[in-house]
């Protein structure tokens, strides 16, 4: 028992990524980072306080200020800057957490959460504190700066990735905890599916046949399979609950994402499916989650990096180290 | 005083379960099991179940060999903080019950507005959503069970404030442009499954305000 218990915990350790594929995952993640700050804010009130705005009193509605935002914006490309080449990261980091949280919270402070960006804000604030906790440790390491930096990255990916998988877990709980009886109930699911699909044909008075895919060619060859799922909803409630338990256990169990590279990276690619089975069934989007299960799971750096290196190019933190 | 043998060989034991905290958490998830009330989304928890996340938090410090300590430690800090950003417990989709609804924009014309356009980004959820939680309170001032017992009348005050939120999150064109058909007037339709079908309800008129609001 204790033999395969250790066994099983063996998989749960931090993968061995090299530092290109982690100079990748940065360059990503900051594009990711990039595109959840906007470039306009226009909420003049924080009608209902979240986070920060409720514990601290903040008022994020400076942001509004469409001179205060770009400005925060070309800082903000120079922490990325600094982020994407891994250096004082302990200046960069804070940084992009000050700014991901700020407007976050302005957005969340309308009476309407939202819960797109939430995951993309959690990686920053992992990444920032175990980034501070480095560099106040660093110098008892003893170790030569490549290898340090490299130790560094590969943990905070690590860190990155338990986030990820703890805010899957923690929406299954919430199901679980909610009423205690989400599988049987989701026979009722077809009345989400009008309901969304309604919503989003008054956000535009565009038929849904005639509204375009959220992922183009993806979309095109998910279309069929929701429709079939849809369909099969309207007609039989009843079989529901065979279409969504799997969608609840692939969240319950998302701490699968973390047992080595070849699991993690199909676990988050049946993730991704499921996101994208959902987004053509009811238009509802998670592309921030998409991105991070990505980037941090998928082995798309993997393959970026093998690409790189077959150009005979090598960040400089790499040699020596490997 | 020394310690009891058995106490002592007990307390051995318990030091070397593996996966104490996560195991705690399982535990606490069925004994909590349909209890918590997840969607009025920022209202604090109970003190004994937030008393019983922060021992799972400590049972981490004590679990031994668990690499993933940080997941676990997120997992209570997501939990126990809720919806307060950039935390939360994702409480979208947690319940489902026979009745749900949508609402709607309208102009002067009754004719429904594509609200996206109108807006230039103000989708129709962030309307649904304050219009939600304001007729939630509504509802627990006045004692009713659920949210489908109250009268459109009941729903006025709240579709009036839907409505001019809308208005003041708006861009100054946007502005001008729902100031030109206004009065801008909020509809309800309210859907049910009766026997496996869908049976969606004719649009009930809840609220309206002119522009810009007096």
């Amino acid at each position: 028992m204790k033999q395969k218990f250790s066994k099983l915990t063996a998989l749960f350790k931090p993968a061995e990524f090299s530092a290109c594929e982690l100079l990748v995952m940065r360059i990503l993640f900051a594009l990711v980072v990039w595109t959840v700050i906007p470039e306009r804010l226009n909420l003049h009130e924080q009608a209902a306080p979240v986070g920060p705005a409720k514990w601290l009193g903040i008022d994020f509605t400076f942001l509004s200020d469409p001179a205060i935002l770009d400005l925060l914006r070309w800082a903000l490309v120079g922490a990325l800057g600094l982020y994407c080449c891994g250096r004082l990261l302990f200046v960069a980091l804070p940084y992009m957490l000050f700014i991901t949280v700020s407007c976050g919270t302005l957005i969340n402070s309308q009476k309407a959460a939202t819960h797109g960006t939430q995951i993309v804000a959690l990686c920053v604030m992992v990444q920032c504190a175990w980034h501070l906790y480095a560099a106040f440790k660093h110098h008892r390491s003893g170790l030569p700066t490549a290898s340090r930096r490299l130790m560094e990255g590969r943990m905070a990916v690590w860190y990155t990735q338990q986030m990820i998988a703890a805010a899957y877990i923690v929406t299954a709980i919430t199901k679980w905890l909610a009423k205690g009886s989400w599988i049987a109930d989701s026979r009722f699911f077809p009345l989400q599916v009008v309901k969304s699909q309604k919503m989003d044909y008054y956000n535009s008075l565009q038929p849904a046949d005639e509204a375009s895919g959220s992922y183009g060619i993806i979309s095109d060859i998910l279309n069929p399979l929701a429709l079939w799922m849809e369909k099969t909803m309207m007609s039989h409630p009843a079989w529901a609950p065979v279409f969504l338990a799997p969608g609840f256990l692939l969240e319950l169990f998302a701490v699968f994402l973390l047992a080595g590279r070849k699991i993690g990276g199909a676990y988050a690619l049946t993730l991704i499916l499921f996101h994208l089975t959902i987004a053509e069934m009811m238009n509802l989007k998670f592309v921030y989650h998409i991105f991070v299960l990505g980037i941090f799971f998928s082995g798309i750096a993997f393959w970026c990096a093998r690409g790189i290196e077959t150009l005979k190019w090598k960040p400089r933190h790499n040699q020596g180290s490997q | 005083m020394a310690m009891p043998e058995r106490l002592k060989k007990a307390l051995q034991k318990a030091r070397r379960f593996p996966c104490k905290s996560p195991a705690f958490l399982i535990i606490l998830c069925i004994c909590y099991e349909g209890k918590l009330q997840m969607l009025t989304n920022t209202d604090p928890l109970p003190w004994h179940y937030l008393a019983l996340l922060l021992i799972a938090a400590i049972l981490l410090f004590f679990d031994r060999g668990l690499t993933i300590k940080a997941c676990i430690f997120l997992l209570i800090a997501n939990m126990a903080m809720r919806d307060n950003y950039p935390f939360s417990h994702y409480p979208m989709y947690a319940s489902f019950s026979d009745h749900t609804y949508y609402v709607f924009v309208a102009g002067k014309d009754d004719h429904p507005l594509p609200l996206e356009d109108v807006t230039n980004g103000i989708r129709t959820g962030k309307l649904k959503k304050p219009y939600n939680s304001d007729i939630g309170k509504k509802r627990k001032q006045l004692g009713k069970r659920r949210t489908r017992d109250l009268t459109a009348e009941e729903r006025r005050e709240a579709g009036m404030r839907a409505l001019a939120q809308i208005y003041r999150n708006c861009s100054p064109t946007a502005k001008a442009r729902l100031e030109k058909i206004a009065p801008i007037k909020l509809f309800h339709v309210d859907i049910y499954m009766k026997e496996s079908t869908v049976d969606e309800r004719p649009p009930e008129f809840i609220a309206e305000i002119d522009l810009p609001p007096k």
